[in-house]
Parts: C-alpha cells; structure tokens; sequence
C-alpha cells in the first residue's frame, strides 16, 4: 500500500487548517461584531469559495501565483519561492477553500455570546483584548472548535482547486482524494478501497471526537 | 453625585433627559419599554454615546460633547448589573467576582471576594457556575460583582424581571438594605409600580414627555 497521498493530505490539511483558523478567527469576529455595508461586502467575498465551482477557483489562484502575475513573480524573486506544483500551493488552496466553513463557525458562535457579558466587563474596567481573550473567545470555543474541524475535514477532500494548482505529482502533490482518482482511472481497485475505507474513517472518527467533546462542555 | 443631561436621536425616537441622583439615593427610572430607561443607564456607562450633553460622577466629566470628552466605559467606575445580570457562564461564582476587582494581590482580591459572598449569604456557593443558581443567587452575585471595586456609581437594569412575583418581593426588600450600606447613587430601571413604593427614593418618569424633532440634527 503507498501511505504516501495520506501523509501529503494530512500534512496539508494540517497547515490549511492553521492559516485558515489564523484569518478566519479575527474575520468571524469582526462579521459578527461589525454588520455594515462594508461588512456585508466582506461577508460575500469571503464566502465565494464556497460557491466558486473549486477549478474555477484554482484558475483564479494559478493566475495570482503564476510565475506571470506580479505576486508570483514577487515571491520568486524575493523568497525564490514558487507555489505552483508544490504541496505549499496546495495548502493555499486547502485553506482558501476551507476558509467560509471556519469564518461562518466562528461568526456563528461569537454572534451568540450574550453581549451583556461584554458590556458588564468593560463597565468592570477591561480592555477590548482582555475581553476578547477571557470572554468571547472562551464562551465561542465550541463554535471555533467545529470550524476547525470542519475546515480539516474539508481541507482533507479538497481536490479541484488542490489539481488546478499543484497537480497531480506522486509523492509530490498528489492527496488522498486525488490518489483516489487516480487509482480508479488506472484501475487499481486494491488502492482505492485501501484509500477510500482511510478518508471515511478518519472523516468520521474526527466528528465523533467533536461531537463528543461538546457534548460534555456545554455552559 | 451624579448629573446628566444628555440627548440622543434615533429615527421615530428622542431620548431627552435630565436629572442628578445623590450618595445613597436610589433613583428610579420609571416608564413603558422602549421610553429610552436601559438606553440612559447604558449612556452613563459609556456603553452608548448620546448626541448632546454631559454626564458628570462626583465632579469628573466623563461625558461632554461640546468638550469632545468621552471617557470609556472601562475608566468610568461605574457598576453596571444588565437585565439578565450578564454573569460570566464560563466562570465559578468566586472568577465572576474575582474578574473585576482590580489592585491588591491575588490572596487579598480572593479574600475580598468571599467577604463578598458571606455579605450575601453565598459563601457556600462560591465554587457554582451561575447556570447551577437560583434567580435570587444569580443577582446577589450580580451585585457582588459590581460593587467589588466600590465603583462611584450602580446601575441596574430591572433587576427583578428574571423571577417570579412571590421572590420578586423577598429581593425587593433584601436589595434595599444590602444597597443601604453603600452610600453611592444608584439608579434602577423598571416598568413595574411596584418597585417604586418598596425601592424609589425619587421617581423620573419616562415615556410621557414627547419631543417630537430632535435639534440641529
């Protein structure tokens, strides 16, 4: 059996996971505190690739960190870093892709911490950081919690995007789900199963873990 | 003391108020929802910022729009205690308290903090989360908390509106001597007539002087 796409694909996950739960954290907040026109505007676009069909997505990507765009050639110049057919760029995408499933979680459970809880500590004499930090953030745990994992769990099927912009290179590149592919079209069936039985399992057992961790922690 | 005369436009409503309570005075904010009574309370805490005119607590100026002076809410050293007591549900009884004092050192704020229970006969409850209290208890601890750091100033917010008749009276009368022994004004919000034969010392009525247009606006 190659374990290799489920090393790639956890790896990648991982790392899609972080940035996404890095931006998709202040993003939440900031949408479920701040509902302007702006913030509307913001709301949409950050909710695009979810309804982007992924390749079309991968396309917008390729054309931003191509070697032909100013931001590819920045990188390349600066970092001698190239994104395109590297398990990076397939992060990029990952967490692009996983992004709206963090931020939405994470908006989610902020809008329902009682605001009167705020209120009170800043009549208590608190900063907005240490708010943030012993209020908000403690009691929406749950809800960023689930965007973490939904995020990894989509992070972890990710393959559209995930192909347009790093490809399909063996022990470079190449996911689980992508392997998958791969081993049906070639006819490897053993492969296949092998992979498939993988993802179901580990997809299933991270929600087990989520729902059995909030059940026990609810305030 | 505190003084206000403040005034805040929304589209189909003017919030236009003035009046001063006293050290130790319980002043009531009586009228129907929607007369603008929370909307004063949250004014003088800072958490919401009236259009014109000042609010000043013992002297200090914590609001004037002509001065540009608006003091945040954090600065203002006023207790607010909001309509559902706003009690940190991820904290015990004991963090709740703990999480507003400030100064002293961990030992003396957790000794604090448990004389602040025996006051109100919650010692035995200190290691609860408010989800396992009683509406009785989630207020005592309310207050507790809002008077750990003797601010200048309480609020409350109908502060009975979360339990029933019969407990309603019990806590009318224990909220009147427990606030007896501060001599700081205190301003309660209600749209119950009941509250204002037990609790008022001064009655502002709200909701029956329209002001139709708001100026300069």
């Amino acid at each position: 059996m190659n374990w290799m796409p489920v090393y790639l694909s956890l790896k990648i996950a991982f790392y899609a996971t972080l940035i996404s739960a890095v931006f998709g954290v202040p993003l939440g907040w900031l949408l479920a505190r701040n509902r302007s026109i702006g913030g509307n505007l913001l709301s949409s676009f950050v909710m695009l690739p979810m309804v982007l069909p992924p390749t079309v997505l991968g396309y917008y990507l390729l054309i931003f960190i191509g070697r032909q765009s100013f931001i590819g050639r920045w990188l390349q110049d600066t970092f001698q870093v190239n994104l395109v057919f590297t398990w990076q760029g397939a992060v990029l995408a990952a967490a692009i892709v996983s992004l709206p499933l963090m931020v939405r979680a994470v908006q989610a459970s902020i809008e329902s911490v009682d605001p009167n809880t705020e209120d009170v500590a800043r009549t208590l004499g608190k900063t907005e950081p240490v708010i943030f930090f012993r209020i908000t953030l403690p009691l929406a745990w749950q809800g960023i919690l689930a965007g973490v994992v939904l995020a990894f769990a989509r992070a972890m099927g990710e393959f559209g995007a995930t192909l347009m912009v790093a490809g399909n290179i063996p022990g470079k590149t190449q996911t689980l789900s992508i392997a998958i592919y791969d081993a049906v079209q070639a006819g490897n069936y053993e492969q296949a199963n092998f992979l498939v039985v993988l993802i179901s399992v580990i997809t299933i057992f991270s929600l087990w873990i989520l729902n059995s961790y909030v059940k026990n922690n609810r305030w | 003391m505190l003084i206000l005369e403040i005034e805040k436009c929304y589209d189909e409503f003017v919030l236009n108020t003035g009046w001063k309570a006293d050290k130790g005075e319980i002043v009531v904010l009586f009228g129907p929802s929607g007369s603008g009574k929370s909307l004063t309370l949250r004014a003088i805490a800072g958490l919401e910022t009236p259009d014109r005119g000042l609010i000043r607590i013992n002297g200090r100026l914590v609001f004037h729009n002509q001065k540009n002076i608006n003091m945040p809410a954090k600065d203002r050293s006023v207790a607010y205690v909001p309509q559902n007591y706003g009690l940190f549900p991820h904290m015990k009884v004991y963090e709740n308290i703990l999480f507003g004092m400030n100064g002293n050192s961990p030992e003396r704020r957790k000794k604090k903090a448990m004389q602040l229970l025996q006051r109100v006969g919650l010692e035995n409850k200190w290691n609860k989360y408010p989800k396992q209290l009683s509406g009785g208890e989630k207020q005592r601890v309310a207050l507790s908390r809002a008077l750990a750091n003797n601010p200048e100033v309480l609020l409350l917010d109908e502060p009975f509106s979360a339990v029933d008749m019969t407990v309603r009276k019990i806590l009318r009368n224990e909220i009147r001597d427990f606030l007896a022994q501060w001599q700081i004004p205190i301003v309660l919000v209600t749209h119950d007539p009941d509250d204002l034969d037990a609790l008022a010392s001064r009655v502002i009525q709200y909701g029956n002087t329209k002001v139709p247009v708001c100026l300069n606006r």
